[in-house]
């Protein structure tokens, strides 16, 4: 297979106007992905399973990923004057990072046997712009991993035939693998009553039978 | 001679050597009413004055007897039981009347597409089909050219109407 | 009920047997104990194993699974109880007919698991329903099984078919149904059967 920003060339020859970046992994595995915009993900993965040289027919795995909202510290150099000499300055900056979702495609190929390409779509925020593109008009095989993440993340995807909460009942309203999930409070005796366990249990009991833990 | 339930039912006993001949001899103790006290049989010289166990057909009416007793007996032995013992406890969801945990919905007469039909009955041809070809198999170097040719004339014919559905579609589910 | 203890060995010496109602009724009770032919996750993999010849659950006179509730009378709860499953469970508990039994088999069945917690599983199904054996283990073996089995035989000898302490299902007060729990917005409602089921009081040294 080309490497991947002769892929990206090559999507962008093909399909006007999508706009496909490459997020680079800096671990050794380097597996590095494709971000789709919205407007052009169904054509991007059009392209990519029907291309000659891709054939990227066999949709391995879907998941979702919660990015929180973040506060990122960098480093930078900044020129300050200090003490009427200007200076070179290391500073510390802080920079809000806003939260959202994410749909993972791994794509291979086993006609030509290679692979994988990683699709990566994102939503606008984790709260009202959740929406992204179903691709299971294209990889048939998506269809039940979309409802899984459309149920424990909440992401929902655009096009897609069936979008119902696959493990969980219907009546559920939580998205359980999100990072800010809260689970019921059915709290009882534990075996193990460590650290937030044990605050837990605390609160479940009376003063005269909370344990001397 | 005395007669009784066990040797009439065995016929070798009582073909040759007893002198009974029905024709002549026997009146069948049902029409004649209950005739408990015994039957007045004629052999051929003598009279013989009969028990009522003697009557041929007593097994019949004791079988009876006994077919309706048995299984009455436990059914009365548990009603009784279940009477003193056991106190019902029926309810909405024991007594629904799905039994595999889901509730149901909807109606049970549902209509079914009409080619599954056509697919059940295509499954079927072949599948009897398996069952003339095992013992064809079996046989199959000692069969004439002619049983041979015959046997393939026979799947020629099925086959050609698998050929026949296929091109009408019918095995394409829609 | 009773009879002398020595009375009854030199009877039986004698070739002579005596039982009593209740010892005559309880012997065929635990001779022919039938299961409810279901199984949740990978417990009921040993279940199986349990029923086949090696291990011969037939021995107990307990290999006839019945398919549905209404001709069982143990309920072997073999694997993982979710929560979107557990409203069935308890509907098939409650269409088996009096006197029944359950055995809670393997750690997800006896309290969760290692989804104890997590979002989706239920701790134990002994919130909803009475289970009269937990068997720990993940899974357990066939073995555990066969002594589970053992331990509810023994159980069913010890009940009384008349007085205060007589078993469940001779108790006219005594309900043969449960509560079935809905599916609520966050979790199940009830959380848990508080006439089955509270949570033990958490106390340590003493």
């Amino acid at each position: 297979m080309s490497p991947l920003d002769q892929v990206v060339a090559r999507i962008g020859a093909a399909i006007p106007g999508a706009r496909v970046q490459i997020l680079p992994n800096d671990s050794p595995s380097g597996q590095h992905s494709l971000l789709v915009d919205h407007e052009h993900a169904v054509a991007v993965a059009k392209f990519l399973r029907d291309d000659p040289d891709l054939q990227l027919d066999h949709l391995a795995n879907v998941t979702g990923v919660d990015w929180l909202d973040a506060t990122v510290k960098e480093k930078a150099k900044v020129r300050k004057v200090i003490n009427g000499a200007e200076k070179e300055v290391e500073e510390t900056l802080e920079r809000k990072k806003p939260g959202f979702l994410e749909a993972v495609y791994h794509l291979y190929s086993i006609a030509r046997n290679h692979g994988p390409v990683i699709l990566r779509l994102r939503t606008g925020n984790r709260i009202d712009q959740v929406r992204v593109p179903s691709l299971t008009p294209i990889w048939r095989g998506a269809e039940f991993q979309e409802r899984e993440i459309y149920d424990l993340y909440g992401i929902v995807f655009d096009g897609h035939p069936d979008l119902r909460r696959i493990l969980m009942w219907d009546e559920f309203q939580d998205h359980p693998m999100r990072k800010d999930y809260v689970e019921p409070d059915d709290y009882e005796y534990e075996p193990t009553a460590h650290d937030k366990v044990l605050e837990k249990a605390k609160k479940h009991h009376t003063a005269a039978d909370r344990p001397q833990l | 001679m005395r007669l009784n339930s066990t040797t009439l039912r065995n016929r070798s006993d009582w073909s040759g050597a007893v002198p009974i001949r029905p024709e002549y001899g026997w009146k069948i103790g049902w029409n004649g009413g209950s005739r408990a006290s015994g039957i007045q049989t004629v052999t051929g010289t003598r009279t013989t004055h009969m028990q009522a166990s003697d009557h041929p057909y007593l097994f019949l009416a004791v079988f009876l007897v006994v077919a309706v007793i048995f299984p009455l007996v436990p059914l009365g032995l548990a009603r009784l039981w279940a009477r003193t013992f056991s106190p019902p406890k029926p309810g909405p969801v024991k007594n629904a009347i799905y039994e595999c945990g889901v509730e149901s919905k909807g109606d049970a007469w549902i209509q079914f597409k009409s080619e599954y039909y056509l697919y059940g009955i295509i499954f079927l041809i072949f599948d009897v089909e398996a069952i003339f070809l095992f013992p064809f198999a079996v046989a199959f170097t000692n069969l004439t050219i002619g049983a041979f040719l015959a046997m393939m004339m026979f799947l020629l014919l099925l086959v050609e109407g698998l050929v026949w559905a296929w091109q009408k579609g019918v095995l394409t589910w829609k | 009920m009773s009879i002398d203890e020595g009375l009854r060995s030199e009877l039986s010496r004698q070739g002579i047997f005596t039982t009593t109602l209740e010892g005559l009724y309880n012997w065929g009770r635990r001779n022919s104990v039938w299961p409810l032919n279901f199984g949740l996750a990978c417990c009921a993999i040993e279940m199986i194993a349990a029923s086949m010849a090696r291990f011969d659950l037939a021995r107990f006179g307990a290999e006839v699974f019945r398919p549905s509730p209404r001709q069982a009378d143990l309920m072997i709860v073999a694997g993982t109880v979710t929560k979107k499953m557990a409203p069935m469970v308890v509907r098939l508990y409650n269409q088996m007919p009096e006197p029944k039994y359950v055995i809670a088999m393997g750690a997800c069945a006896i309290s969760g698991g290692p989804f104890k917690q997590g979002y989706n599983v239920l701790k134990g199904i002994d919130r909803y329903i009475p289970v009269d054996v937990h068997i720990p283990g993940c899974p357990p073996r066939p073995e555990a099984l066969l002594h589970a089995f053992m331990t509810l035989q023994r159980k069913i000898d010890a009940q009384k078919l008349s007085g205060s302490d007589r078993a469940r299902h001779f108790d006219a007060q005594a309900p043969s149904e449960f509560p079935i729990p809905q599916y609520g917005q966050h979790d199940l409602e009830p959380p848990r059967n508080e006439a089955v089921w509270r949570p033990p009081a958490m106390r340590r040294g003493e």
